[in-house]
């Protein structure tokens, strides 16, 4: 792996965060990268809280504040996070904490869906995108494995992920006379 | 959160994957023809019996019918036109140097990145024109021309695996005119270390779509057609004998793929016996329609700028337009219109030796481009295709001086001669094209066909 990096997925709860987390750690394993992964059952369990977290109390669990996740990564690790917590301050208390944070937010349903769940703490804040998010991807309108592609993409074009050793369309000199050669063995030139 | 996560694991694709498991088995370059008449003689006893549950039945190739242009119009459901995939050479825009096109110049979604919209998982091994391997949901080892084992595969963590078994992506041809028995030898070692790999990757992964191809037959037909057709040849018991494993082959991967998984096989075009190379820009040279700066040109780039017309392998003529091409001598319009016409004229005249010493015509038929191609890549096809009479290999080499050759080479491609097997399915068109086959894979996994497909339903798999 290039670098460490944190990528934090926020979102409506429902929108396939946790599915397309699952096929983004398989990934990023078979691409080589040591992946930690922390979710929000995971912060559940670890306070013993099974209800939705509202505003007050997911500001209270962020990388820089709470006890999960842990701030010390060591380089050369991916850390995945699954967390509805859309809020700028929780970001930004992150992205001072790690540097290399990938902020991403998954769209979900439409505004009329959000305020049938107005009374739910912490979902006020979920149906328009944060305007420091680096990644805003539109779940319903993709299969999870679409957007976790979009996802290794984007990390890609970051930096934080060596691009697979095949992003140029053209072979090199070498390899158009290796080309040239098989296809003239075949007749075809 | 957990109790939407448990619904999603149950309502998901997952509950039904069993139903909708689809196997496809490519057989590169292998005749309807030639399977018909080796499950009648009971040399492939498995296409036999696979024949009683379902249909074989001819499909016409591509246009030209070039592997590379063939399976990715079986990976996309579209013409060249759309995927832009014409031939295994290309000219560069703006220049007369060519370029040999691969997997990043496919502009059509690929039947995994189809599936992988619907949330399902593709294993692809050795199809043609995929090669560098991309990123994609599921297993991908690319085909031919893959040159580095490294680079054919996706995801990277199966590189070992296939180090290991000791894959290999392609057959050694090249001594296969001279040395004859060593390229048995590692044809046939070629097809087993390909069958290691289909059936581990069949029964150590999941998947909901699984393509793998053989393209030891092709190189076969290459350099030993003869020896199916001549059946006291030295080499007939041996081409034999690859199909008879080929078959038992078959029969091993059904029997590992499981009950419940439904079978399509094909091949990408047919094969036939080779009379005569044809040397189309030497036909132009003579005609005065092809000038090149040098004696002995060496590629396009030595064409002079007086050039009307000149060809790319196999039988694409590109007509040298001002405007379209960077020093372009005809004028679009009427003139070119024309220059397409004489062109047309002569190549129909043009003959070569048939049977008994008598000269017969060439070409079968020629297409303009926009008779059989369609969509936004039909900039770059070609301004005529020849599709030539059987024994006739057209050629597009810019070095051979003589129009009519014979080489080390004993079959050639076929249009009209590849197949298509459906398991449980009963055919429902009359002519049925390679680019039918993804609307059929769709169809037997419950998928929607999309309208812009230029494929269609072949037949309906019942479950």
């Amino acid at each position: 792996m290039e670098k460490r990096f944190t990528l934090w997925l926020t979102g409506f709860p429902g929108t396939g965060k946790t599915t397309v987390i699952k096929l983004l750690e398989k990934q990023l394993i078979e691409r080589g990268c040591e992946v930690k992964l922390f979710d929000e059952d995971m912060i559940h369990t670890t306070l013993k809280n099974p209800c939705l977290l509202g505003q007050e109390r997911r500001g209270t669990h962020t990388p820089g504040d709470g006890p999960v996740p842990t701030s010390r990564i060591p380089d050369g690790i991916a850390r995945i996070e699954d967390i509805a917590s859309p809020h700028r301050d929780t970001w930004q208390n992150a992205e001072r904490k790690f540097g290399d944070l990938i902020k991403v937010f998954v769209m979900g349903p439409s505004r009329d869906a959000v305020g049938k769940m107005a009374g739910f703490a912490g979902i006020a804040g979920l149906s328009e995108a944060p305007d420091n998010a680096d990644l805003v991807l539109e779940a319903d309108k993709a299969s999870s494995e679409e957007t976790a592609r979009k996802i290794l993409r984007s990390l890609e074009e970051r930096g934080y992920l060596p691009r697979l050793p095949v992003s140029g369309a053209n072979y090199s000199e070498e390899e158009e006379a290796v080309v040239r050669k098989r296809l003239e063995d075949l007749g075809y030139l | 959160m957990g109790i939407l996560k448990r619904f999603r694991s149950v309502s998901g694709s997952r509950i039904h994957r069993g139903m909708r498991k689809l196997l496809v088995l490519g057989i590169d370059g292998t005749p309807y023809g030639l399977i018909q008449r080796l499950a009648d003689s009971g040399d492939m006893p498995s296409v036999a019996s696979l024949r009683k549950q379902g249909t074989l039945m001819q499909m016409r190739s591509t246009m030209p019918p070039i592997s590379s242009v063939a399976w990715t119009s079986f990976l996309t459901g579209v013409n060249p036109g759309k995927h832009a995939i014409y031939g295994f050479v290309e000219r560069r825009p703006e220049s007369y140097d060519i370029y040999f096109p691969n997997s990043h110049h496919v502009k059509s979604p690929t039947v995994w990145e189809i599936l992988e919209q619907h949330g399902k998982r593709s294993i692809v091994i050795n199809v043609p024109n995929t090669y560098p391997a991309r990123q994609m949901q599921g297993v991908l080892i690319a085909g031919f021309v893959a040159i580095d084992l490294k680079r054919a595969v996706y995801p990277p963590s199966i590189l070992p695996k296939l180090q290991e078994m000791d894959y290999r992506i392609d057959v050694d041809y090249r001594q296969a005119a001279e040395q004859k028995d060593a390229f048995f030898t590692d044809l046939f070692h070629t097809l087993e270390r390909r069958r290691e790999a289909i059936l581990h990757f069949l029964q150590k992964e999941e998947w909901d779509l699984f393509v793998g191809v053989f393209t030891e037959s092709d190189r076969l037909h290459h350099y030993f057609w003869d020896a199916w057709e001549n059946v006291y040849g030295q080499y007939h018991e041996q081409f034999i004998r690859f199909y008879r494993r080929l078959d038992e082959i078959i029969g091993e991967i059904l029997a590992a793929a499981g009950e419940d998984v439904r079978l399509i096989i094909l091949s990408d075009h047919g094969f036939c016996s080779l009379k005569a190379e044809v040397n189309v820009n030497a036909w132009l040279k003579e005609r005065g329609y092809l000038r090149f700066r040098k004696d002995r040109p060496e590629s396009l780039a030595d064409m002079d700028n007086s050039s009307k017309a000149f060809c790319l392998d196999p039988g694409r003529i590109y007509l040298n337009v001002r405007g379209q091409m960077p020093n372009g001598s005809v004028v679009s319009g009427a003139e070119s219109e024309d220059l397409r016409q004489q062109l047309i004229e002569g190549l129909v005249e043009l003959t070569g030796p048939g049977l008994n010493g008598e000269s017969e015509n060439v070409i079968e038929r020629i297409f303009r481009k926009e008779e059989i191609y369609e969509g936004p890549y039909g900039f770059m096809a070609p301004d005529l295709v020849l599709h030539s009479r059987r024994g006739f290999d057209l050629k597009g080499s810019m070095t051979r001086a003589d129009i009519v050759t014979k080489g080390k080479f004993t079959g050639m491609h076929t249009y009209d001669d590849a197949f298509l097997y459906v398991q449980h399915g009963r055919c429902e068109k009359e002519t049925v094209e390679i680019a039918d086959v993804l609307p059929t894979i769709l169809s037997a996994m419950n998928l929607p066909i999309a309208a812009d497909l230029d494929g269609s339903l072949v037949a309906r798999i019942s479950a």
